[in-house]
């Protein structure tokens, strides 16, 4: 697909040309933006780590966050609706055990953006800018890694199992890229590549070794050989591989099976189990990324049963629910919920009306997303959709607000400036404002 | 550029399979062969050069007719719209001159780059050569040259490019003449006050050596090879024609892919790439390795003194001090014959993994 300057696809031209024929008008508009509250001051810092649960494919609102009970069939879509522990706020019925925690969670359902394809809406969700073709925005991961200082031996910024490109350091370099841990942690065998020392070589051994390259160094610092600055990528990569207890993050056989069982036994539940012991360990950012939310047929399948005739559903969202709702509770009964920021999202929504092949489509004109602690107010809701969850009807709130807004709860000044590699200003968050709401 | 059809039959036509559209394609030949970035004109004139969207669209009309197939063929018809006009764009040699419609643009385009007339290409060229033997290109990013980001040294750089142009495009001629140049004979010094320098050639500046030369220098100074999906042993890993051929460790370390101009988005250098040296087969294999030079040399008895020299002269291409070689000694003098071998192991994995090793200065 040919890519525009401005981030819109041919397709998107066409879907937006088509719904202003309908008499809709462009939510972007300057009348609708001045209506919002004008404010780029930031918060103090609120979040000391955030785990971003990227639900990639663009998740349903209505089948999740924004439920619409009473519209026609064809809109409601295949499930009920359940009550929440907020009075008033009701959810998908696929989300029971969330529905307990709602109190502690803050949904946005007046998302909106006007890119439709998957490349596109994963660069502007997970950097904050629409993409253009002359400059990769760094995602919030790799802002974070730039903008602190990692004192851990652990990594500053890791995606679990992998990353999706919009997800890397764009023109902030690899240096800034997240660690990927590369296998499914719910495998027995799972294991971070290269982690482990080398067969037959121990601490002791690697240690001596190390003791030699410092030697080795030292005397050629001495000698004629130039100044060979110490290199502080290998120094991290020792202080990784000879920290236990870094080595022990990775580690889940170390989790009791109870709590293993509780965020659910494959690789989305027991990826955010990791999460939340990298977390623990000193790692400001975790992405985990779950794919499969591009659910253009069969609702009922995919997003319930999880495979033809299940009994018990273990499809995307009761896999989700469990994950999603054991790790803010987990994070809450050990203290960590008001300094962890949780924020789950895929790059868009799905269309109001099932197609007929029972799924449905690409939506960004509005959806939802959810967020918990690190300072974000619980059992709220921000904005809300249309009787058919197709426009924003109140405070519409663009990925730029959400970028600005994750960046002031993780105390990164989001007016700040970047350096691009030819030493173009670019700053952190453009056009975003502080979703104030939000925050407790 | 020019080559069309089976790509399983004429390898040199996957060149135009590698771009998805035809404006796809005039980036990847602005930025691999003119060192410039075109993108900008895509959408309105370019805000820092000279461009227009009458360039950028032009140039990629020169390749609308392309089916990008397995099968790459020009077809009758095709055409890239300009969108400021709304007309199809005339087929153009960017800042030159429109093409005739009736001719092989392909082969006129083709032409024009490697010609006399063509300013960037040799210009393009050697600025890449003197990066990947200064570690920094006379234009820096390499593929950004324009007139609003000048060469450090412009006078250099135009005359490499003539001499580039007037030799027939030798690059083993341009590598020879930088080689021997007072500015890559340098020491690695710095003067003081000059440590910061990075720009202006005062001091040798150390930089990485690459994913392929890092692996094949293992082999050397270890005497053990990697195996290369089916390439027969002992193939190095910088004369391997296909990117794609199956090797982790080059993969963890970031080598290049052959579908775009690798310009900073490789993975060298992450972290990783540095667990894989410390962690990996890519060392440890090696160097643990009964038929390896070192235990060979265990076996045949030899004495440390001469362990050290040899391994000091395979990695560091120089005999060691006598400073450090009464160092190693002593160290050495303390370890109980079964020890000997994982001691000498731990050495020649340090001298694999220090700086002076792993970085060309």
């Amino acid at each position: 697909m040919m890519r525009r300057c401005d981030g819109m696809g041919r397709r998107e031209a066409i879907r937006i040309g088509g719904l202003t024929a309908f008499g809709l008008t462009l939510l972007h508009g300057p009348q609708v933006r001045s209506s919002l509250a004008a404010s780029t001051v930031s918060t103090g810092p609120k979040a000391k780590s955030c785990l971003l649960l990227w639900l990639d494919g663009g998740p349903s609102h209505l089948e999740t966050f924004d439920v619409k009970p009473d519209a026609p069939i064809e809109v409601r879509g295949p499930f009920s609706t359940i009550g929440t522990d907020v009075p008033g706020t009701r959810i998908c019925e696929l989300l029971p055990k969330t529905a307990k925690i709602t109190s502690k969670i803050a949904i946005i359902r007046s998302m909106t953006s006007p890119l439709g394809e998957h490349g596109l809406a994963h660069d502007y969700l997970l950097t904050g800018y629409k993409p253009t073709p002359v400059l990769a925005h760094p995602s919030f991961g790799s802002v974070l890694s730039k903008k602190q200082t990692q004192t851990s031996p652990l990594p500053p910024y890791v995606a679990i199992p992998d990353y999706r490109p919009s997800a890397g350091p764009g023109f902030l370099g690899p240096e800034f890229a997240p660690f990927a841990v590369g296998g499914d942690p719910s495998k027995p065998d799972f294991r971070v590549r290269d982690l482990d020392f080398y067969p037959g070589i121990g601490k002791e051994r690697m240690d001596r070794r190390r003791a030699m390259v410092a030697q080795l160094e030292a005397f050629q610092q001495k000698g004629d050989h130039g100044d060979l600055p110490m290199d502080d990528r290998m120094d991290r990569a020792y202080r990784l591989v000879t920290s236990a207890q870094a080595k022990q993050a990775f580690d889940l056989s170390r989790e009791k099976p109870e709590v293993r069982e509780a965020y659910g036994p494959r690789l989305f539940g027991q990826s955010c189990l990791l999460g939340r012991r990298l977390i623990e360990s000193g790692v400001p950012f975790v992405t985990i990324n779950n794919v499969g939310w591009d659910t253009h047929e069969n609702l009922v399948l995919q997003l319930k049963e999880g495979y033809s005739g299940a009994k018990l559903g273990v499809g995307l969202i009761p896999t989700f629910d469990m994950a999603f709702s054991t790790l803010v509770r987990e994070l809450d009964e050990r203290g960590l919920l008001d300094e962890t920021l949780v924020v789950a999202m895929g790059e868009f929504g799905r269309t109001p009306k099932l197609n007929t092949r029972g799924g449905r489509d690409h939506w960004p004109r509005v959806f939802s997303v959810a967020m918990a602690g690190g300072g974000v107010r619980g059992g709220i809701v921000v904005g809300s959709s249309d009787a058919i969850g197709e426009s924003p009807r109140d405070r519409p709130v663009t990925p730029q607000d959400l970028a600005h807004t994750i960046y002031s709860l993780l105390g990164i000044d989001p007016t700040e400036n970047l350096q691009t590699s030819d030493g173009r200003s670019v700053p952190i968050n453009q056009g975003g404002e502080l979703i104030r709401e939000l925050l407790t | 550029m020019t080559e069309v059809g089976d790509t399983h039959q004429n390898a040199p036509a996957n060149f135009s399979r590698n771009a998805r559209d035809p404006r796809a394609q005039a980036e990847l030949i602005s930025q691999a062969f003119m060192g410039t970035r075109l993108q900008c004109a895509n959408c309105h004139n370019h805000p820092l050069d000279r461009w227009t969207q009458e360039d950028y669209h032009g140039l990629a009309a020169v390749f609308a007719r392309l089916d990008r197939g397995p099968i790459v063929r020009v077809e009758r018809r095709g055409i890239v719209t300009n969108p400021k006009t709304g007309e199809p764009a005339k087929p153009r040699i960017p800042g030159v001159r429109d093409l005739e419609v009736d001719q092989d643009q392909r082969m006129a385009l083709a032409d024009w780059l490697v010609s006399k007339e063509n300013p960037h290409f040799a210009t393009s060229m050697v600025n890449r050569l003197w990066r990947d033997m200064m570690g920094r290109g006379l234009v820096d990013p390499v593929d950004d040259l324009r007139s609003t980001n000048p060469a450090t040294h412009p006078v250099l750089l135009r005359l490499l490019a003539e001499d580039f142009v007037e030799n027939g495009f030798q690059i083993r001629r341009t590598l020879r003449t930088i080689a021997s140049s007072h500015a890559y004979a340098r020491r690695g010094q710095a003067e003081q006050g000059l440590e910061r320098e990075d720009r202006f050639y005062s001091y040798r500046q150390a930089r990485d050596l690459e994913p392929e030369v890092l692996a094949d220098a293992i082999c050397d100074v270890t005497g053990i090879h990697d195996q290369y999906g089916t390439e027969p042993l002992g193939t190095r890993a910088v004369s391997l024609f296909d990117p794609l051929t199956p090797s982790e460790s080059l993969d963890v370390l970031g080598r290049c892919s052959r579908r775009d101009t690798c310009e900073g988005d490789s993975t060298r250098g992450t972290l990783p790439a540095k667990l894989h040296q410390l962690n990996g087969p890519l060392v440890n294999r090696k160097v643990a390795s009964q038929d390896g030079l070192l235990h060979k040399m265990l076996v045949d008895q030899k004495g440390d003194e001469e362990i050290v020299g040899e391994f000091y002269l395979r990695a560091l291409c120089r005999l060691p001090t006598s400073e450090e070689k009464s160092y190693w000694l002593s160290q050495a003098k303390n370890i109980s014959n079964e020890e000997r071998g994982p001691f000498w192991e731990d050495f020649v994995w340090g001298l694999l993994n220090c700086r002076e090793f792993q970085t060309n200065h």
